[in-house]
């Protein structure tokens, strides 16, 4: 029984542990700005952040938030990902440029996207942190 | 031996080919008379072949889409060319005495001189009674863009500027309003609201209808697609009174966008330090600067200038065209400009 205990103690311990290293591991950064619209999206240690338009939601994230965002992100495929912003539009002010940078096990992923024609990955993980922060 | 050295001179080839900062791919069967080697083309009427910005990790990708899209389309890469080169072509002579019949195998442009006037016809393309905006409104947007393109008094900008602030002597007069009742209530920046209501030949045409998604209002260069010619702009950006909205009330989304429609870029050239708007008097910057930023506001080693109405600043806190920008917009009316036909 002891010994049954102690593997519980060491396993509650050892997944305590990955969870806040996998709280550290992942930051979001995002920012979609152009002349009268801004939106940002900021996650880092467990405190996610929304902006839009002037109205700032903010809240802590539970473990399983956390962990729900941190599987989402665990399954974006990143080398499929493009830069798919047009200077052809955005010199005519038809498009919106988002900066994207995340950090994630020590990898660093940084793309500029059409905010209005993001990639579908992308999309569903802003709209898992909105719908998070709501 | 003979292989390693070919594999070593492509790579060398591929190295240099994305090193260049640039995104252009200047023609090299023919010989300039103006240089031509900073040009770089916008287009607007392939939304599907889109071309990606050049990120730092990025250009070669940037440059294949590019290229693909210029491949596919190549008389649209020739009318821009041409465009531009015809505007450094006008710019080059100012100044210098010209020759009648004499130059340039005859085909020597001829700067228009004196004011320039634009009829402008105005769909008013409404869901809604608040989009359905009154005269009273469009005329107060005709008014700030005649204000704006022919200020004289440059005090108002900060002593380093003052020296380039330029009376660009273009009239606008409105010649219609036509209003459109339909049920879309965000037409978005695919053209939707124009391929509804083309664009009237000899006029420049403003869709007032409310775009969506954060987008205020957009243009198109001289060049493209002649039913799709002119601007789109959201009514509560529109003028600067009945329903217009601060702090983009004062009607400077028009007037930047009538901007592009002469043929200007964003003040930063929508790049980083090195590219440019193709404007020799507007400091180099390498980013937008957006709300009313205080003066100096330093990128790129030189002081912004953030109240050019072609910078990203509120309505209220833009208020200068440079002598440059005049130039490369009345060059486009100059014979054989793009928008020749409007001096006629």
């Amino acid at each position: 029984m002891k010994t049954f205990i102690y593997l519980f103690i060491a396993l509650t311990t050892l997944y305590s542990s990955c969870n806040n290293q996998n709280s550290k591991n992942l930051e979001i950064n995002y920012k979609a700005q152009t002349r009268g619209f801004n939106y940002e999206i900021h996650l880092k240690n467990d405190t996610l952040q929304i902006n839009s338009d002037n109205i700032t939601k903010k809240i802590k994230l539970h473990k399983t938030q956390h962990s729900q965002i941190t599987n989402l992100v665990s399954l974006i495929d990143f080398k499929e990902i493009k830069n798919n912003i047009s200077t052809d539009e955005l010199a005519v002010d038809r498009a919106i440029k988002g900066k994207f940078k995340l950090k994630f096990n020590n990898q660093v992923y940084e793309f500029e996207l059409d905010h209005h024609n993001l990639p579908k990955s992308i999309q569903q993980l802003f709209t898992t942190l909105e719908q998070t922060v709501k | 031996m003979k292989k390693l050295i070919l594999f070593f001179a492509i790579v060398a080839l591929a190295i240099v080919a994305c090193q260049d900062n640039s995104e252009e791919a200047a023609p090299t069967q023919e010989t300039l008379s103006v240089d031509m080697s900073d040009f770089y083309v916008y287009t607007d009427d392939d939304l599907s072949s889109r071309s990606a910005t050049a990120s730092n990790n990025d250009k070669c990708y940037s440059m294949k889409v590019l290229n693909k899209q210029l491949d596919e389309n190549p008389g649209l890469y020739k009318k821009m060319y041409n465009i531009e080169k015809h505007t450094r072509t006008v710019i080059s002579l100012k100044g210098k005495p010209t020759k009648p019949g004499g130059g340039g195998g005859g085909t020597t442009p001829t700067p228009y001189e004196g004011t320039i006037n634009i009829p402008v016809y105005v769909y008013v393309v409404y869901s809604n009674a608040s989009q359905n905006i009154s005269d009273a409104q469009i005329n107060s947007q005709i008014s700030v863009l005649n204000a704006d393109f022919n200020d004289t008094n440059y005090n108002d900008v900060p002593a380093e500027f003052q020296g380039v602030g330029a009376n660009i002597d273009i009239n606008f007069t409105l010649a219609t309003i036509d209003r459109q009742a339909n049920s879309t209530t965000s037409w978005g920046t695919n053209n939707a609201v124009k391929s509804a209501y083309p664009a009237v030949p000899g006029h420049l045409t403003i869709w007032v209808a409310n775009i969506g998604g954060g987008i205020l209002g957009y243009a198109q260069f001289p060049g493209g697609n002649a039913s799709t010619d002119g601007v789109v702009i959201s009514p509560q950006y529109f003028g600067t009174t009945g329903t217009a909205q601060a702090p983009f009330d004062k009607g400077r989304t028009a007037t930047h966008e009538v901007g592009h429609w002469l043929n200007l870029r964003h003040i930063w050239g929508d790049g980083r330090c090195r590219q440019d708007d193709f404007v020799a008097d507007t400091p180099s910057s390498d980013g937008p600067n957006y709300g009313c930023p205080s003066y100096p506001t330093v990128n790129c080693k030189s002081n912004d200038m953030t109240m050019n109405y072609m910078d990203y600043t509120d309505d209220a806190c833009m208020n200068m065209f440079t002598l440059g920008q005049k130039d490369r917009m009345r060059a486009i009316f100059a014979s054989g400009g793009a928008r020749e036909n409007f001096v006629q």
